[in-house]
This record gives structure tokens, C-alpha cells and sequence, in this order.
């Protein structure tokens, strides 16, 4: 029984000593684990080393996390343990830290500024090797490819924002209408869409460029002297090519944006034969504006642009290719100076370019091939004055139209000495303006006389290397313009202004004439591998005028035929 | 090799010789004190013919212009050598009321500024004036904007129908007058009314009293801007409803608008055409380019002496209209202080208590009862 006892008093001993061990033991396991450590990190600007305030931390063993203080720093205590830790602030780069928490610890992190990654832009005139060989001067060409690259207002791809770029070339301005290139006038530059010259290059008055950005191939900028082809305007030439559709499947893509939303399809019509590229655009999110102030709510603003190609192959020597451009813009804008002397509630302008060039270009072998072009291009600005109180719209219209044939041979007869000659003829028919009652009463309907001038033009160039480093390239053009009747020519007293008397004009019988020998020279010797010494001499002349009475010429001011 | 280097370094500079910075340039105005402005219009109708002289300060370094006192001005007839003397009167000179030019006359203006200094102008001849046939206000919520509160303001659009003499180039110049009912000829501020003066008293006051018009009484106002219109493209056309005149909802009250339609020669018509011009039309992409302001003003004594403004003679055609504005819902643009009546029982302040102070006729004020009021 003793024995009985004394093992039962045994085995209670062992048994509380068990517990008592096994609490122990799992006191002093509770208290290792409990072991925690100061973790501090510090935030610091990588670049002014300032630290920064209320970076946002986020600790991922534990889900916790915070900000940091004024002085850059976060502190926390935290169980022993490999952390991960994030490191988020706007404007810089986030950043992970991985710490292993064994005692107190301190970590500075360096966040970098985060910058708008833009890839490069390389604008450079023409290819590096022609830059330095070729004796062309002042030249620069653009592929598609670079245009889409250079940042441009709210997202739109702009050919002419992206001339502005370069040397000598401005916009005159944020609001102007068209380039200002070596300071000369807008109207100095000829603007041409696939042979087509472009009167109004601008929509938004001068806050785009019309010409629909998905189907232009390459935009080729003259500004010193100009090649002999080109005629008609003396500060520089911006010729832009619309791409050549060779698709062989259909393809669409577009885009909306704040500012235009756009569609272009390419598609082949007979295979290997016919092929078209129709790109289009349209900006009408005017009723966003009052959004911006509240007093552009009766602002109108709408414009569209659309290009068309046609390309048929129907011969391997042939290439025949069509193209149309049409432009149009709407707007009423109550900020600016109002039209005065006709009785309106508002001033709304609305202007539209229509152009086509049919194109011909025949290969008689690798060396030598015919071009041929005929142009219509059509441009028509219109100023309407909506009545008080009634519908009706008095409108004042003014139009130019231009014609244009050209034929150009191109040869190469070695590989140092080639040519182009070529001829063209322009006819210019301008409607200076006509005013317009509508079904009102209140204005005096005005038609001023239409005036017809014909522009007829000879040329040629030859590029020729004597020597391996040297290259002369000599152009002549030969224009001849006259400005034909019916036409009533005012004699006035140069003193007094008074009217002498008037001459009338016949129907084609010359009233004025002008004869302009243009020549252009250019020379390039190549003195290394990164080096050459270029001079140039060109002569121009220019027919044409946009005459204007504001600080910059509008998309309606008024084109006038030289006559003096 | 140390030669050859510096040779280097030399070429190397060469380019920045032709080089330069392009920065923005704060424009400067060349401010000159001492230039003098004179502004004078004789009509066909009483009460329209005034001359404004001004001429320009600098006050505390505030460019400003600044009205001369003390000069003589008369107009003079050019044909009779009729004088017509002027009297100063608020900030501007006046012949006296019944004065009025007749069509077919030819005026000229002879100015003596109190330092000697003379000035003329060319004569100018009172044309035909045309009849305005219909006169319309058009109520407008967002008559026009305001820049400075960046907001729309109401008030009325006045406009004028009239037929345009088919046998003559016409220029049309607009301005009105605005006659509306005043019930406080005076507010003082810290201090009490009494022999016609604001003055202060040891006696603690409010803010401001205000004293009410001892009759019927009328604040004039003038236009901040002109209207011009010639009639190159309506030559013997009927005008219909086209706006001359924005008249803001400063206050509540009734109004009498009162149109002025001046014809003028083209002279004129070039002059205050440059003039508005340069001054309402100057912004925008397609503001005129500014133009040199010449008037027809000289000084017949000193041919360098340059004098600014203009001596306008024309025949005016006048029209009244009165708008009831008590019922339009939106607020008035000029806040309406509360009446603050100083007291009469007991008053504190010395004698005579004063509520009342007299309408005191005035380019700006005035009791008589324009024509075209309704009570």
C-alpha cells in the first residue's frame, strides 16, 4: 500500500515537474519569439539628398506600414524576420528593400525623380553622307517615322510644329498661320501636299497643320536654294508626299483624342495593280471648351482633313497615282475682333481647301524616267454673319483656284553627272470677293472682278562631281507670268489718289507681264569624312501675295496676283 | 603642339562671337508727363457739346492723366467768328445749355491752358444728321464678359433701326447717356453732412451715413466704350437692330437711355476708328496693327508742340428709351449699400440734424427730368 502510495507520490512529482517544464518551456519559447528589433528607414532624394516627406512605406511580412515624417523618417518595431519593404513616392521612382531584422536597424533609401522617358529624335538634313556630299543647302527631310516621335501639342502628330524645330524656321507666333522660315512673311513659303499647293496650312487658326498626319511618307524642307523644279515663292518649299499604298492586305487603324479622333485604311483594290490609302481626321470636341472658361460656351471650333490615294501599277515602267485632299474648318469665336460694318450677331469663319494631282511616271530604264502631273487645288475661305433676329446669313466668300500641268525628265548618265529638265504651266484664277445678302435686305451685295494670270515655266538642273570631292549642282529656271483680261485697270493721281480714269482689258489680252530668269547654284567640296564647305546662290520669283491688315495673316485674307 | 592647341581653341570660340541669347524682354513704356489730350464734341442737340482737357501725371508713380483746370475754351463758328465760351464744370468744359450747333456750320475749338500755352483745331462741318427710326432694348443675362470677375454681367443690349441715305457715304458714331433714379445724393464716411461738405465730428458715428435727395434726382453715366459703323457695305439700306450701346445692370433701378447718333466726316470717322482700334481692339490674332492716333489739333504757335485728341463738330439724331429693370432676377453688379439715416430725435451730432442733401446739377447728377421718364 506503501509502495503503492509512494509510487502515486512519484509519479505526481514527475508529472508536475513535466508541466512545470513543458509551462517553462513554453514561456521561454514565447519569449523568444516575441523578440523585436527598431526598424528605421530614411527616404532620401538621390539628387538634392532632402529627405522626403510622407513617402509611403508598405512592409509586406507584416501588412503594416506608414509614411515618413518631415525629417524623411519611418520607425517601427517589428518581430525578428527578413522583410521586404516598398518605397513609393510620386515623381520618383519606387523602390523595394529587402532587410533582414536580427538587431535595430537603419536603412537610407535613395529614390531617383522619375522623367518622362521620350525616345530619341534624330532631325537631321537629309542623310548624313548627302548632308556632306551633296551641294543642296539648307535642305532637310523628315521620314513618318520621326514625325510621329517629336512631341506635339495634346497628342497631335504636327508637321509644321515640328519644322519649327529647326534653325531659322518659326511659327511667328503661337496663334499663326502657317511658318515664318529666315524671317520672311507666311505667304512666302510654298506649301505643296503631292505637287498640290496648300493656300491655308492651318486648322484651329494656326494651332494645327491640315495635313491628315497617318498618310504623309516624308516632308522635304527647302530653305536655301531651292531646286529648279520648284518655283513661285522665295523663302523656302515645304514638299510633303503622301505614302504610296503598296499594301497587298487591309489594314485600318484611328485614334480618339481630346483634340481629333482619326481613321486610315490601306487596302489593295486589284492585287498587285490598284491600291488605296484613305486617312481622315475630324476635331469636333468644341463643346469641351466651356469646360476651360466659361466664355468660350458659344465658341464653335470643328475641323476635318482628309487624304486619298490611289496608286495603279499598270506596267512594271508605269506608276500612275492619284491623290485628293480635302480641308475644312468651322468656327465662331466671340474673343476676337468682329468684322465691322455689317450688322451680325456673330463672326463665323469657314474655310476649305479641295486639291487632286494625278500623277504619271514612266521608267524607260534604272536611269532615266518621265514625270508628269496635272494639279487642281481649290481653296475658299468664307466669312458668314448670321442676321439679329432672323436666320438669315449674309456671307462673304473669296476663292483661288489653281491649275497646274508639269512634265519633268530625269536622267542619270554617269554615276557623277545627271539631270532633270522640265516644264510648267500654272494658271491662277482668283475671285478677290463677293458679298452676299442672302435673303436679307441689309447690305449692298458686292462682286469684285475675276482675275486670271498664267504662269509658264522652263527649267533645269544638273548634278555633276568633277572630282571625288567636289559637286556642282547649276539650275536655271525661266518663269514668265502675265495677268490677262477681262480686267478694268484704274489710272490714279499718285499724289492725290484721285481716280484719272480706267482701262479696260479684253477678254485674254495681257495686262501685265513679267519675265524672271532664276538661277541656282550650288557647290560642295568635301574636305573629310566629317567636313565640307558648301555655297549657294539662288534667285526667286513670287507671283503671289496674301494681302492682310491684322498682326498675322487669317485663313480668309485675301490672295493677290502681283500687278504694279 | 602648344601653338596649335590655342590655334584650335580660338577657332573653336569663333562661332560664339556670332551667337546670341534669345530672352524674353519685359516691354517698356515711355511714359512722358506734361502731354496734353484734349477731347471736344459740339452737337446739334442742348446739353451734348463738351471739351475734356487732360493731361498726363505721374502721381506717386502712378502714370495717369489728370483733368487741367483753368483753361479758356470757346468754340468758335468759322464762317461768322461767332465765340461761344465754355465753363469748367465736373471734370469737363460746357457751353451753356442752350447751345446746340445747326447743320451746315463750320466750328473750330480755341483752347489757353492756364500756363499760356494755345491750342486750335481745323474747322469741321456739321453734316446731315440721319434719323434713327426705332430704338429696342434686349435684356441679356450674360450681356458681356468681365475679365476682372471672370464671369458673365447682365444688362441691356440697345439697338437702332434707321435708314442710310442712299446719295451719301454716312459714318455713325454712337455714345449714350443713362439717366437713372437716385435716392442718396450723399454717403459720408466717418463723419456727418452738414453745409453741403462731408466733415468729421468728435461724436462716434457708423461706418457711413447716407443722405437721401432733397428732390427727384438722377445719376447720369457714360459709356466705357463707342460704337462706329460706316456704310460701305449698306448704302441706302435699311439698319435693322444692330447693337450700339451695352448697358450693365449696375444697379435695380429704372433707367432712361438716352442714344446719340452722331454723323461724321470721314476724318473723324478714321480718327476714332484708329482710336478704338487701339483701344477695345487690340488683342487677339487678328487685331488691326496699331496705328499713329492724329487728330486735327495743334498749337498755332509752336508747330513741335504735339497735342493729342480731336475737335469733332456733328450733327446728332437722339433717341430715348426707358427701361423698367425692377423685376429682373439677377443681382446688380454694384453692391446696394443699406441707408444709414443719421438720427433726428435726440441726435448726438451738432445741429442741424441732417437727413437730406440736395441733387446738385452736374455732368453726373442731375434733377431734371430726362424726356423719355415714366412714373
Amino acid at each position: 500500500m506503501d509502495e503503492l502510495n509512494q509510487d502515486k507520490y512519484h509519479f505526481t512529482r514527475k508529472a508536475k515537474n513535466l508541466i512545470l517544464g513543458l509551462v517553462f518551456a513554453v514561456l521561454c519559447s514565447s519569449t523568444i519569439e516575441a523578440q523585436e528589433y527598431l526598424l528605421v528607414i530614411e527616404v532620401i532624394d538621390e539628387l538634392t539628398k532632402q529627405p522626403l516627406e510622407s513617402a509611403e512605406i508598405i512592409i509586406d511580412q507584416c501588412s503594416c506600414g506608414g509614411i515618413t515624417n518631415n525629417k524623411g523618417i519611418f520607425s517601427m518595431n517589428l518581430p525578428q524576420n527578413s522583410y521586404s519593404i516598398h518605397i513609393n513616392y510620386i515623381g520618383f521612382k519606387s523602390e523595394t528593400a529587402n532587410v533582414n531584422l536580427n538587431s535595430r536597424k537603419k536603412i537610407t533609401v535613395n529614390l531617383v525623380e522619375e522623367q518622362e522617358q521620350l525616345s530619341e529624335v534624330v532631325v537631321r538634313a537629309k542623310r548624313i553622307n548627302d548632308n556632306l556630299e551633296l551641294p543642296q543647302m539648307g535642305a532637310l527631310q523628315l521620314q513618318t517615322q520621326e514625325l510621329k516621335k517629336i512631341p506635339s501639342g495634346l497628342g497631335e502628330v504636327d508637321v509644321l510644329r515640328s519644322m519649327t524645330l529647326l534653325a531659322g524656321v518659326n511659327n511667328a507666333g503661337e496663334i499663326s498661320n502657317g511658318l515664318s522660315v529666315r524671317g520672311g512673311a507666311l505667304d512666302q513659303n510654298l506649301l505643296l501636299l503631292d505637287n498640290a499647293p496648300v493656300f491655308n496650312p492651318t486648322h484651329l487658326f494656326g494651332l494645327f497643320s491640315v495635313f491628315t498626319p497617318d498618310v504623309i511618307s516624308s516632308v522635304d524642307l527647302y530653305r536655301a536654294n531651292i531646286p529648279a523644279r520648284y518655283g513661285g515663292r522665295i523663302t523656302s518649299v515645304l514638299d510633303l508626299k503622301v505614302k504610296n499604298p503598296y499594301v497587298d492586305k487591309f489594314k485600318l487603324s484611328g485614334g480618339l483624342g481630346i483634340v481629333s479622333s482619326r481613321l486610315n485604311i490601306e487596302t489593295p483594290i486589284i492585287k498587285d495593280k490598284l491600291m488605296m490609302t484613305l486617312g481622315g481626321r475630324a476635331g469636333v470636341t468644341d463643346f469641351l471648351l466651356p469646360l476651360v472658361s466659361e466664355r468660350l460656351k458659344d465658341t464653335k471650333a470643328k475641323f476635318y482633313d482628309s487624304t486619298l490615294k490611289l496608286l495603279y501599277l499598270p506596267t512594271d515602267d508605269d506608276q500612275i497615282t492619284l491623290t485628293g485632299f480635302y480641308s475644312k474648318d468651322f468656327y465662331q469665336l466671340d474673343l476676337i475682333t468682329q468684322i465691322q460694318n455689317i450688322n451680325a450677331k456673330n463672326n463665323q469663319y469657314d474655310f476649305k481647301t479641295l486639291n487632286g494631282t494625278l500623277n504619271w511616271r514612266h521608267s524607260f530604264n534604272d536611269k532615266s524616267n518621265l514625270r508628269t502631273f496635272l494639279v487642281m487645288s481649290d481653296y475658299s475661305p468664307k466669312t458668314i454673319f448670321p442676321e439679329v433676329d432672323n436666320p438669315n446669313e449674309i456671307v462673304f466668300e473669296s476663292k483661288i483656284n489653281y491649275l497646274s500641268f508639269a512634265s519633268e525628265f530625269s536622267k542619270e548618265i554617269k554615276t557623277n553627272l545627271d539631270y532633270y529638265v522640265g516644264v510648267q504651266a500654272n494658271k491662277y484664277q482668283i475671285r478677290p470677293g463677293e458679298l452676299r445678302p442672302g435673303n436679307g435686305n441689309s447690305v449692298v451685295a458686292v462682286s469684285l472682278a475675276e482675275e486670271n494670270s498664267y504662269e509658264f515655266a522652263g527649267y533645269g538642273n544638273v548634278n555633276f562631281k568633277p572630282v571625288t570631292n567636289v559637286a556642282i549642282s547649276a539650275g536655271l529656271r525661266f518663269s514668265h507670268y502675265v495677268l490677262v483680261g477681262p480686267y478694268k485697270q484704274a489710272q490714279l493721281d499718285q499724289t492725290t489718289g484721285l481716280l484719272l480714269g480706267v482701262t479696260d482689258f479684253e477678254k485674254g489680252a495681257g495686262v501685265k507681264t513679267y519675265n524672271g530668269l532664276e538661277p541656282r547654284l550650288g557647290a560642295n567640296i568635301k574636305l573629310n569624312e566629317t567636313t565640307s564647305i558648301k555655297a549657294s546662290y539662288a534667285r526667286l520669283n513670287q507671283y503671289l501675295q496674301n494681302v492682310y491688315n491684322s498682326t498675322t495673316p487669317l485663313p480668309t485674307s485675301r490672295f493677290r496676283r502681283v500687278l504694279s | 603642339m602648344n601653338n596649335k592647341l590655342i590655334t584650335k581653341f580660338l577657332l573653336l570660340l569663333i562661332p560664339f562671337f556670332f551667337t546670341n541669347c534669345i530672352n524674353p524682354v519685359e516691354p517698356e513704356f515711355e511714359f512722358k508727363e506734361g502731354l496734353v489730350f484734349i477731347e471736344g464734341i459740339a452737337t446739334t442737340i442742348k446739353g451734348g457739346s463738351y471739351v475734356i482737357i487732360n493731361k498726363s501725371v505721374n502721381d506717386f508713380g502712378i502714370n495717369k492723366t489728370k483733368f487741367e483746370d483753368g483753361a479758356t475754351v470757346s468754340f468758335v463758328n468759322s464762317l461768322t467768328s461767332e465765340i461761344v465760351e465754355l465753363v469748367e464744370l465736373e471734370g469737363a468744359y460746357v457751353p451753356s445749355i442752350e447751345f446746340k450747333a445747326n447743320v451746315g456750320e463750320q466750328w473750330e475749338i480755341e483752347v489757353t491752358l492756364k500756363d499760356g500755352r494755345q491750342y486750335r483745331s481745323q474747322p469741321e462741318t456739321v453734316l446731315e444728321p440721319v434719323p434713327i427710326s426705332n430704338i429696342k432694348a434686349t435684356y441679356n443675362s450674360e450681356l458681356q464678359y468681365n475679365d476682372g470677375t471672370g464671369s458673365f454681367e447682365p444688362g441691356h443690349a440697345i439697338s437702332l433701326t434707321f435708314n442710310d441715305p442712299i446719295d451719301q457715304e454716312n459714318y455713325y458714331y454712337w455714345t449714350f447717356k443713362s439717366y437713372e433714379n437716385l435716392l442718396v445724393c450723399q454717403v459720408c464716411f466717418d463723419g456727418i453732412y452738414r453745409d453741403e461738405l462731408c466733415g468729421p465730428t468728435s461724436i462716434s458715428t457708423p461706418d457711413y451715413f447716407s443722405y437721401t435727395c432733397d428732390t427727384d434726382c438722377w445719376k447720369v453715366r457714360y459709356p466705357e466704350s463707342i460704337s462706329l459703323f460706316d456704310d460701305k457695305f449698306s448704302n441706302g439700306k435699311t439698319t435693322t437692330d444692330i447693337i450700339v450701346a451695352n448697358v450693365p445692370l449696375y444697379t435695380k433701378e429704372n433707367i432712361v437711355v438716352e442714344i446719340q447718333q452722331l454723323s461724321l466726316t470721314p476724318d473723324a470717322f478714321d480718327y476714332y476708328k484708329v482710336l478704338k482700334d487701339l483701344v477695345d481692339n487690340n488683342s487677339g490674332f487678328n487685331a488691326p496693327p496699331p496705328a499713329a492716333l492724329i487728330g486735327n489739333i495743334y498749337n498755332p504757335n509752336d508747330s513741335d508742340d504735339f497735342v493729342f485728341g480731336r475737335f469733332t463738330a456733328a450733327a446728332t439724331s437722339r433717341s430715348d428709351i426707358f427701361i423698367e429693370r425692377g423685376n429682373i432676377p439677377e443681382n446688380s453688379l454694384e453692391p446696394q449699400m443699406p441707408l444709414s439715416i443719421e438720427p433726428t430725435f435726440m441726435s448726438p451730432y451738432p445741429p442741424p440734424a441732417t437727413i437730406e442733401a440736395p441733387c446738385n446739377e452736374g455732368r453726373f447728377k442731375t434733377a431734371i427730368q430726362p424726356e423719355a421718364w415714366m412714373n
